[in-house]
C-alpha cells in the first residue's frame, strides 16, 4: 500500500466518486462541487495569464496600442450584468461569432464537402468503394427533407436508414472503448494505491 | 440599434474573414489576421464569465440556505483558493499542481468511468431487438466489439478483419453522408448568421 | 416465469459489481490474450517512422480533459516516445483548459530524452477554438509571448527556428472532442485544408467512427483510437506500457457487455413467449 499522501487523497476522491454507483450521496455531490470549483478556477487562472501575457504586457511595455480594442471589447462582455447597458455585450459577441462562423464556413466547404465527395468518388476500383458510394448516396437521400420520400426515393431512404443502423452499430461497437476509463482507474487503485499489481 | 450595430459588426467581421480565405488582398489579409488575434484575446477574457456565473449562482444558494448549501460554501472557497493560488504563484506552483493532479484529475476521470458502468447496465436492461433496424445495430455492434478485442481473434481469425471491414465500409459511408449533410447545413447556417437572418445568439430582443 | 421477470429487473448494482470483477481479476492475474496490430495504427506509426527526422519541429496539442485521461494518456505517451526516438522537438500547446497541466504529466517520463527548452516546451492554453488555432499558426508569438513557466518564448532555444506554421513538420492533436478544445474537424480544416500540413490524431474510441472519413480520405496522416490503438502502437514501438497492461481487462469487460446484451434479449424473448403461452392477451 502506498505511503504517499497524494496517492491516498487521489484514491479517496476516486472511491468517493465511484460511490455514486451504489447510490447518489452527500459525499459524492460534494466531490462534484469540488471538481467544478477547481476546473472553473483553473480555467479562470489560464484566462488571466493569457490576457496578461497576450494583451496587457505588450500594450504597456511594447506600446502595441491596437490591443486596447480587444481588451475593451472583452470588458464589454461583462456589461451583461448591468441591465441598462447589457446590450453592449452583444458587440464582442458579434466579433466572436462573426469570426467563428466565417472560419467554420470557409474550412468546412472544402474539408467536409468537396474533399469527402472526391474521396467517395475516386478511385472506384473495388467493390468496397462502390458500397461506400452507395452508402453515402443513400444516407444523403435519407436526409433530404425538402420533399416527401415516397415511391423510389422512399425505398432508397429506407435502405439508407438500414445502412445507417449498420454504421451506427459499428460506432456503438467502438463506443464501448469507454471501458478503458474503468480499466485506467482500477489500474491506479490496484497499482499506485494498493500496490497489488505491477 | 441594439441589434443593428452588433449585426453590422458581425457581418463586417464575417465578410472579411471569408474574403481573406479566397483572395490575396494585403489590407484585408492583415486585418483578418489581427481580428483572429483579437478574438483569441477576447475569448480569454470571456472565460471569466464562467467564473462569475458560478460565483453568482452558488453565493445565492448560500444566502438563501438552499438544500445542501454547504456544498456551495466549499465550492466558493475552493474556487477562490484555486484562483488566488494560480494568479499569485502560477500554475507551475507545487501546491497548485498538487490540487490539480490529486483532486481534479481523480474526480474528473472517475466521473467519466462511471458512465462505462451505466453503459454496462444499459446493455442488459435496455438494448433490445425490437425491429429490423435495432437488430442490425446490435448485430454489427457485437461483431465490431468482438473484432476489436483479443477475444474475437481467439474465436475466429477473421473477426478483426470483419470488424475492420464494417468500420471501413459501412461506418465510413454513413459518417461521410452525415458529414456532408452537416457541412451543407453548417454553410447555410453560417451564411444566415453572417447576413443577419439568424439573430438568436444576441439573446431576447427588446 | 416469475424468475425470468426477476432476472429482467435485476438490480443494476449487481451488474456494476460483475463489471468491476471483470476488470479487476484480469488486472490482478493477467491472461496474456494475443492481439494483432491494425492497419490504422500501422499507418500512423509508419508515417512518423518514415517522415520525421532529427531536428524536426512537431506541434503537439494536448486537447484533452481529465475525463478522458485514462484513455488518451497511453496514446500521448506512445506518440511522444516515438517522436523522442526519431529526434524530433515538440512544441506543446493545448486548446482545452486541462491540457497544459496534463501535458506535464505526460512529458514527465521523458524529462531526460526531451529536456525542457531544448526538445520540449509547454506554451500553455490557447483559447478561441478554431480562430485561436489559426491565429497561433500564423503568428505564434502574438498569441504566446511566454511559455507556461514564464520564459520569453522567442528566447527559448528550440523555438529559435520557429516563425510560423511553415516551420512545422507535423501537427499532433491528442483529442477529447469538441467539448474540450478544437475538434478533429477543426484541426483538419486549419491544419490540413488551410495550411497543407500533416495532421496526426490520437482520439477516444467513441469519437473514432465519426472521424474515420477524414482518415479514409487522406486528410489525417495518423489515426490512433483509444487504448486499443495505443496498445497496437506500443507493440510496434516495442515499448509495452499502460495500454498493453490493460488489454486483458478490456477484453473481459467487452465480453461481459456482449454477454449482457445476449442475456437481456434472450430474457426479453423468453418472458414474451411465456406470457403468450399462459393464454394471456394476444400480441
Amino acid at each position: 500500500m502506498s505511503a504517499d499522501p497524494a496517492v491516498w487523497i487521489a484514491a479517496i476522491f476516486t472511491l468517493v466518486t465511484f460511490s455514486f454507483l451504489w447510490k447518489s450521496n452527500y459525499v459524492y455531490r460534494l466531490a462534484e462541487h469540488v471538481l467544478l470549483a477547481i476546473a472553473t478556477g483553473h480555467a479562470v487562472v489560464l484566462g488571466y495569464e493569457n490576457v496578461r501575457n497576450m494583451g496587457w504586457t505588450p500594450l504597456v511595455t511594447k506600446g502595441q496600442y491596437s490591443l486596447i480594442i480587444p481588451l475593451i471589447l472583452g470588458l464589454l462582455l461583462y456589461t451583461r450584468y448591468v441591465k441598462s447597458v447589457s446590450w453592449w455585450s452583444r458587440i464582442p459577441t458579434a466579433v466572436i461569432i462573426g469570426c467563428g462562423t466565417a472560419m467554420a464556413l470557409r474550412g468546412s466547404l472544402q474539408a467536409e464537402l468537396l474533399q469527402q465527395i472526391a474521396a467517395t468518388a475516386f478511385p472506384m476500383n473495388s467493390i468496397e468503394s462502390w458500397l461506400v458510394l452507395l452508402g453515402v448516396a443513400f444516407t444523403v437521400v435519407y436526409f433530404i427533407y425538402t420533399y416527401k420520400a415516397a415511391g423510389t426515393t422512399g425505398g432508397i431512404s429506407r435502405i439508407g436508414r438500414i445502412m445507417m443502423m449498420i454504421g451506427f452499430g459499428a460506432a456503438f461497437g467502438s463506443a464501448t472503448g469507454r471501458l478503458a476509463l474503468v480499466v485506467g482507474r482500477f489500474q491506479f487503485l490496484m497499482r499506485d494505491w494498493l500496490g497489488i499489481i505491477k | 440599434m441594439r441589434r443593428t450595430v452588433p449585426g453590422i459588426i458581425l457581418f463586417v467581421v464575417g465578410f472579411l474573414i471569408v474574403v481573406d480565405f479566397f483572395f490575396k488582398i494585403p489590407v484585408i489579409n492583415n486585418l483578418s489576421r489581427d481580428i483572429r488575434n483579437w478574438v483569441t484575446l477576447i475569448a480569454n477574457i470571456a472565460i471569466g464569465l464562467g467564473g462569475a456565473n458560478l460565483l453568482m449562482v452558488h453565493t445565492r444558494n448560500v444566502q438563501r440556505k438552499k438544500r445542501e448549501w454547504e456544498h456551495s460554501v466549499v465550492l466558493v472557497v475552493l474556487f477562490a483558493v484555486t484562483v488566488i493560488l494560480g494568479i499569485s504563484r502560477s500554475t507551475n506552483d507545487r501546491f497548485y499542481r498538487f490540487i490539480f493532479d490529486n483532486i481534479n484529475v481523480p474526480i474528473g476521470s472517475t466521473l467519466f468511468a462511471t458512465a462505462a458502468f451505466q453503459m454496462a447496465s444499459a446493455s442488459y436492461r435496455t438494448f433490445r431487438v425490437r425491429n429490423i433496424e435495432s437488430a442490425m445495430l446490435l448485430i454489427t455492434g457485437v461483431l465490431v466489439m468482438l473484432g476489436k478485442v483479443s477475444l474475437g481473434e481467439m474465436i475466429a481469425s477473421w473477426f478483426p478483419a470483419l470488424a475492420q471491414w464494417l468500420l471501413d465500409v459501412w461506418n465510413t459511408a454513413t459518417q461521410r453522408g452525415i458529414m456532408m449533410c452537416t457541412a451543407i447545413g453548417l454553410v447555410m447556417a453560417s451564411l444566415r448568421v453572417i447576413v443577419g437572418l439568424e439573430r438568436s445568439h444576441f439573446g431576447a430582443g427588446e | 416465469m416469475r424468475s425470468l421477470e426477476k432476472l429482467q429487473a435485476i438490480d443494476r448494482r449487481i451488474l456494476y459489481l460483475l463489471l468491476a470483477l471483470a476488470v479487476a481479476i484480469p488486472l490482478y492475474k493477467p491472461i496474456g490474450l494475443p492481439f494483432t496490430v491494425g492497419a490504422e495504427a500501422r499507418d500512423s506509426f509508419n508515417y512518423v517512422e518514415q517522415n520525421i527526422k532529427p531536428g524536426d519541429l512537431v506541434l503537439m496539442s494536448f486537447d484533452m480533459s481529465t475525463g478522458s485521461l485514462p484513455e488518451l494518456e497511453p496514446v500521448a505517451i506512445a506518440v511522444m516516445a516515438h517522436l523522442a526516438k526519431k529526434g524530433a522537438s515538440i512544441i506543446g500547446i493545448a486548446t482545452a483548459p486541462d491540457g497544459p497541466m496534463l501535458a506535464w504529466q505526460i512529458w514527465r517520463p521523458f524529462e531526460k530524452e526531451l529536456p525542457y527548452g531544448e526538445r520540449f516546451v509547454n506554451l500553455g492554453f490557447l483559447a478561441g477554438g478554431e480562430s485561436g488555432l489559426a491565429a497561433f499558426l500564423e503568428n505564434p508569438y502574438a498569441v504566446f509571448r511566454q511559455d507556461i513557466r514564464g520564459n520569453l518564448a522567442q528566447n527559448i532555444p528550440m523555438l529559435k527556428g520557429f516563425k510560423d506554421v511553415k516551420d512545422l513538420k507535423m501537427m499532433v492533436s491528442i483529442n477529447t472532442g469538441p467539448t474540450g478544445g478544437c475538434s478533429v474537424a477543426q484541426w483538419v480544416r486549419i491544419g490540413f485544408t488551410t495550411h497543407k500540413k500533416a495532421v496526426w490524431i490520437g482520439l477516444n474510441a467513441v469519437m473514432a467512427p465519426g472521424s474515420m472519413p477524414y482518415y479514409r480520405s487522406g486528410q489525417l496522416k495518423g489515426y490512433v483510437a483509444g487504448t486499443r490503438g495505443a496498445g497496437e502502437y506500443e507493440m510496434l514501438l516495442k515499448r509495452p506500457g499502460l495500454a498493453i497492461a490493460g488489454m486483458d481487462a478490456q477484453a473481459m469487460a467487452h465480453a461481459l457487455i456482449i454477454l449482457f446484451i445476449f442475456l437481456g434479449n434472450i430474457g426479453m424473448f423468453a418472458v414474451k413467449r411465456a406470457k403468450g403461452q399462459r393464454g394471456g392477451v394476444k400480441p
